[in-house]
């Protein structure tokens, strides 16, 4: 009865089958496993661009032909039977929204979408996820990014889907010369989130910077995993990744730097800090940097904390209470990142609290 | 007249080391005080203790303010209660508007107090008298994130446009002179000695040096060694232990 599952499960089926290969990889070890070859979705569907932006509607087709190239798919395995494609030639500038609602409750998604920002386009994404507040969706989004020589394009990515989502989103990212690149990520998290992104500073003076800000409580998993590669000279790149972490929360982040031999004068930062506020938090940073090339400037810091007990005292000091001390300290953490995003719906939709 | 402060054989510890050692003191309405001592003599602790800092434990000795037990009240409290510390190592608060911080501080004051919430266009007018009577003619105070980048000089002025707006009644300064140049000393000299001029306001000053005194002249000077005061006296005091130093007090323990 092959022909009657919906072409979607099987990607997921792949991928269940995949996951008892991976739990000894070092990118998937902290990840809940079971709670994904456990998941039985209740039905299957796709994250539809078209429906998402109408405003691009014709600038995106659909085509039922896998990519030839699908590793980059966040879900290794799955097959994504819907792909679709958004080129932005003649939008040389603007601003444009995709917003994705998906209606279920228990509903294994995909979408993966190839998106081309021309040679010298100043064009500012924004992406929004959500998802009825009580649902538990498993979401496999992919995203292609493909900048062409001096665009300068600005991906926003807020995360509003529920907290009991098994979220997994895939960005890949190839700059071509004197592009320029700023992803700004805010999730208040899921059950599991899985964000990998991979940049490729193809062309030189390529530029990139990453933000990304969790808020994560109760037993919310989030897994971070980044990599940047400095393919060509005077390139320049910058990690921020902040985590606040409540309950029994967990953060994870890995960020890979390679600076190819070829590329001299590469500029690259990575910076982390995570906040515990709660004992039973947890933790984990994997900085990795394997700089092929000489007189380069590569740098990386990271920081596991809590709230900075002078800080608190100063404000104290001042008369604001404890509480109210707390929550000035920990909107100035996201603050700093937050205003990095020029879109200010996003930066008033993002709050401490979901 | 009852004093605003009133400490009576305070004695402080911080992790199991007797740091201030049966100290008195007491500080009248309008009066100018100011403790000088060697480091490690005490002063900061004192001021940080007074402050409500969560590290120092109070062991014995009891501090009256302003008609209440200090000693009873949280940090958030003592400011509320007219109490105001200005640091020697103000902390840099990033993400945090310096003006909304400001606002903030001064409408949970006016709260406490039952008086209306100043909105943003009122406070930026008491701001922006604030700063031109203090002569800060720098939009750092309003634009940057709580002493983020601020050197050392612009950390300590920002005390003084804390206390500026937040009008409190006691005012210890501790050490505000260390890192300022003498234009900076003169500046912060002349914001101090308007806000005190002020019959119902009362300073402390903590500080090392005479020279600070000669800006802001006390009413009284004491010297601290050792977790004690050991002499009080005048202004002149000051200017004895400017030739003399403290050495004449390593006999008086």
């Amino acid at each position: 009865m092959k022909h009657s599952i919906h072409p979607t499960q099987l990607g997921l089926e792949n991928f269940q089958a995949a996951l008892s290969g991976l739990k000894h990889s070092e990118e998937w070890k902290y990840v809940d496993l079971k709670r994904l070859t456990d998941y039985i979705p209740q039905n299957f569907g796709t994250l539809d661009a078209q429906s998402a932006c109408p405003e691009l509607k014709n600038k995106i087709w659909t085509t039922e032909n896998s990519p030839q190239q699908n590793s980059f798919l966040a879900l290794p395995e799955a097959q994504p039977s819907h792909y679709q494609e958004l080129d932005l030639a003649g939008k040389n500038l603007g601003a444009f929204l995709l917003e994705y609602k998906p209606e279920g409750k228990h509903q294994f998604l995909l979408s993966h979408l190839r998106l081309v920002c021309p040679a010298r386009a100043k064009i500012q994404l924004n992406i929004s996820v959500q998802s009825a507040p009580d649902a538990a969706n498993l979401l496999n989004q992919s995203w292609e990014i493909i900048l062409g020589e001096e665009a300068e394009f600005e991906l926003n990515f807020l995360d509003q889907s529920s907290g009991s989502n098994l979220n997994f989103y895939n960005f890949s990212f190839a700059c071509a010369g004197s592009s320029s690149l700023l992803f700004n990520h805010y999730t208040h998290g899921s059950a599991i989130s899985k964000l990998n992104c991979q940049a490729a500073l193809n062309g030189e003076e390529a530029k990139a910077s990453f933000n990304s800000l969790a808020l994560l409580a109760k037993r919310q998993a989030a897994h971070s995993q980044f990599l940047v590669e400095h393919k060509q000279p005077n390139t320049y790149s910058e990690e921020a990744f902040r985590a606040i972490l409540r309950d029994e929360s967990i953060a994870e982040f890995s960020g890979k730097i390679i600076v190819s031999p070829h590329a001299i004068g590469t500029d690259a930062k990575q910076l982390t800090r995570h906040l515990l506020l709660s004992d039973l938090a947890r933790a984990h940073t994997r900085p990795q940097l394997e700089i092929l090339a000489d007189d380069v400037k590569c740098s990386h810091g990271a920081t596991v904390g809590q709230l900075d007990a002078e800080q608190l005292f100063y404000l104290g000091a001042r008369g604001l209470s404890p509480k109210e001390a707390e929550e000035s300290l920990l909107k100035g953490f996201i603050s700093e990142l937050l205003d990095r995003c020029t879109y200010p719906d996003f930066r008033q939709a993002f709050t401490l609290q979901p | 007249m009852t004093a605003l402060l009133k400490i009576e054989d305070l004695r402080v510890a911080i992790d199991g080391n007797e740091i201030v050692k049966g100290l008195s003191l007491e500080i009248g309405f309008g009066e100018k005080h100011a403790i000088m001592g060697p480091n490690g003599s005490g002063k900061s602790t004192l001021s940080k203790v007074l402050a409500g800092h969560p590290d120092y434990e109070v062991l014995d000795g009891s501090v009256q303010f302003a008609g209440v037990n200090l000693l009873e009240l949280d940090t958030a409290d003592r400011s509320l209660a007219g109490l105001f510390l200005g640091f020697q190592y103000p902390p840099e608060v990033p993400g945090v508007n310096n003006a909304d911080f400001l606002r903030q501080a001064l409408n949970i004051r006016r709260k406490a107090q039952k008086l209306e919430e100043l909105d943003p266009l009122d406070f930026n007018d008491l701001l922006e008298k604030k700063l031109a009577e203090l002569d800060l003619h720098n939009d750092i105070y309003q634009e940057r994130s709580v002493n983020d980048g601020f050197s050392g000089g612009e950390k300590k002025r920002n005390e003084i446009l804390q206390m500026a707006i937040l009008e409190p009644k006691l005012v210890i300064l501790d050490e505000i002179d260390s890192g300022l140049d003498i234009d900076a000393l003169r500046l912060v000299s002349k914001g101090v000695n308007a806000f005190a001029s002020n019959p119902d306001r009362s300073l402390l000053l903590i500080t090392h040096y005479q020279r600070l005194l000669e800006y802001i002249i006390p009413t009284h000077v004491h010297v601290m060694i050792e977790g004690k005061i050991v002499k009080s006296g005048g202004k002149e005091l000051a200017e004895d232990l400017e030739i003399n130093g403290y050495e004449q007090f390593a006999g008086v323990l």
